[in-house]
């Protein structure tokens, strides 16, 4: 293994990385926990698999999936944030999301990913990320309409 | 009650995400501690491999041997016994006036007749020097604790990638339990065993575990003595215990 290369990954790949699984958990630890652990399954199969950076991603995704389905929901506590009011709106609509749901979203508008790469990280068919993301949207849009009444 | 379109709604996730991640540093996730928790694991997976592959040598050996016995005991009936040199006889055996005039082979038996025990070290740790025999083996310590330190005699250093480690490690391992030591079966777990025994950190280590640095010492003579090459000598850090 190069180690080179794992360091580079490692520079390259921490801090967008714990900000896409903050994204998704709403815990800037946990999001931190998820990472390492991501890191430390890449560093394992280092020789095995052909792109690092994307196994490191599928890792960090589901470990943020598995995470929240054990959590059941999103933790209630206020969101370390800096952003607007109205973002805080859509950003907690945005945790009431279902998982799997969740992570199509900030997979699609964080790190702008493309269906055909969704479905690949989350290894579900690309119809299932179409629908997934039509009804994210609804429920989004009846999220933050339901919160100007 | 506002309605977004499904363009107003994107740009605004986009911007949402950006502003709430910007904040963000992941600093609380250490390369170093990564790399640590990434050998542990796969220290913990070869010592279990390693485990599961000595269990199955062992269960092979044992039907080996039990197949021996049965096809011994098939072949020799009770109170006959099979004698490869017929000019060795039981004493008190009838013997019929030889016709094979008299050879070299019958004042030497081979031995593949007679059956022999190995001559191995003594497998029990005795604390006497009788002169002339090789060192003794000193009592090995029962205290190896997760974090405890330890003298180590280690008789293996062997890199994960060498294709002759494996029957180093089986080597030494006998070796360790033919002194009458025990041993759980190679192990990466001892922090001071690399540096001792110039080895790659990585490497995989057998050894023996003594309470005093004299006792390590007179242990590592007792194994050069009877042909083993001794690796090092350490007082290491033992983990892998908790």
């Amino acid at each position: 293994m190069a180690a080179d290369d794992f360091d580079d990954l490692f520079t390259r790949e921490r801090t967008p990385m714990v900000r896409l699984a903050f994204l998704m958990l709403g815990s800037e630890a946990l999001a931190e926990e998820v990472v390492q652990d991501g890191f430390i399954a890449v560093l394992e199969r280092w020789d095995q698999v052909d792109n690092p950076g994307a196994y490191l991603r599928r890792c960090v995704v589901n470990g943020c999936i598995g995470q929240s389905r054990r959590a059941r929901r999103w933790a209630p506590g206020p969101v370390v944030t800096q952003a607007e009011p109205t973002a805080d709106h859509m950003l907690d609509a945005v945790r009431r999301l279902a998982p799997q749901r969740r992570a199509m979203v900030v997979l699609r508008f964080y790190n702008d990913m493309t269906q055909d790469d969704i479905a690949d990280a989350l290894r579900v068919p690309v119809g299932t990320v179409k629908s997934g993301l039509h009804r994210a949207l609804g429920e989004l849009k009846e999220a933050i309409g339901d919160r100007a009444r | 009650m506002i309605e977004l379109d499904d363009a107003e709604l994107e740009s605004q996730l986009r911007q949402t995400f950006q502003q709430a991640a910007a904040p963000v540093r992941g600093e609380g996730v250490r390369r170093d501690v990564v790399r640590h928790q990434a050998d542990q694991r796969q220290a913990a997976r070869r010592r279990t491999l390693r485990s599961r592959r000595v269990a199955v040598a062992a269960l092979a050996t044992a039907a080996v041997a039990a197949v021996v016995v049965a096809a011994v005991a098939l072949v020799r009936p009770e109170g006959d016994r099979v004698d490869t040199n017929p000019a060795v006889t039981e004493p008190g055996t009838p013997t019929t006036p030889t016709t094979t005039p008299p050879s070299t082979e019958t004042t030497t038996v081979p031995k593949t007749t007679v059956p022999s025990q190995a001559s191995t070290p003594s497998t029990t740790p005795s604390k006497t020097k009788v002169p002339g025999e090789p060192p003794a083996f000193p009592p090995e310590s029962t205290n190896l604790t997760h974090g405890g330190t330890i003298w180590g005699v280690y008789l293996a250093a062997v890199s994960p990638d060498d294709p002759a480690g494996d029957a180093a490690l089986a080597a030494a391992g006998q070796a360790v339990r033919d002194a009458g030591y025990t041993t759980d079966g190679p192990t990466t777990c001892d922090a001071g065993a690399a540096e001792a025994t110039g080895a790659d950190p990585s490497s995989l280590f057998v050894a023996a575990y003594f309470d005093t640095e004299a006792q390590a010492k007179q242990a590592g003579a007792a194994f050069e003595d009877r042909g083993h090459d001794v690796k090092g000598i350490a007082h290491v850090t033992t983990y892998c215990m908790d």
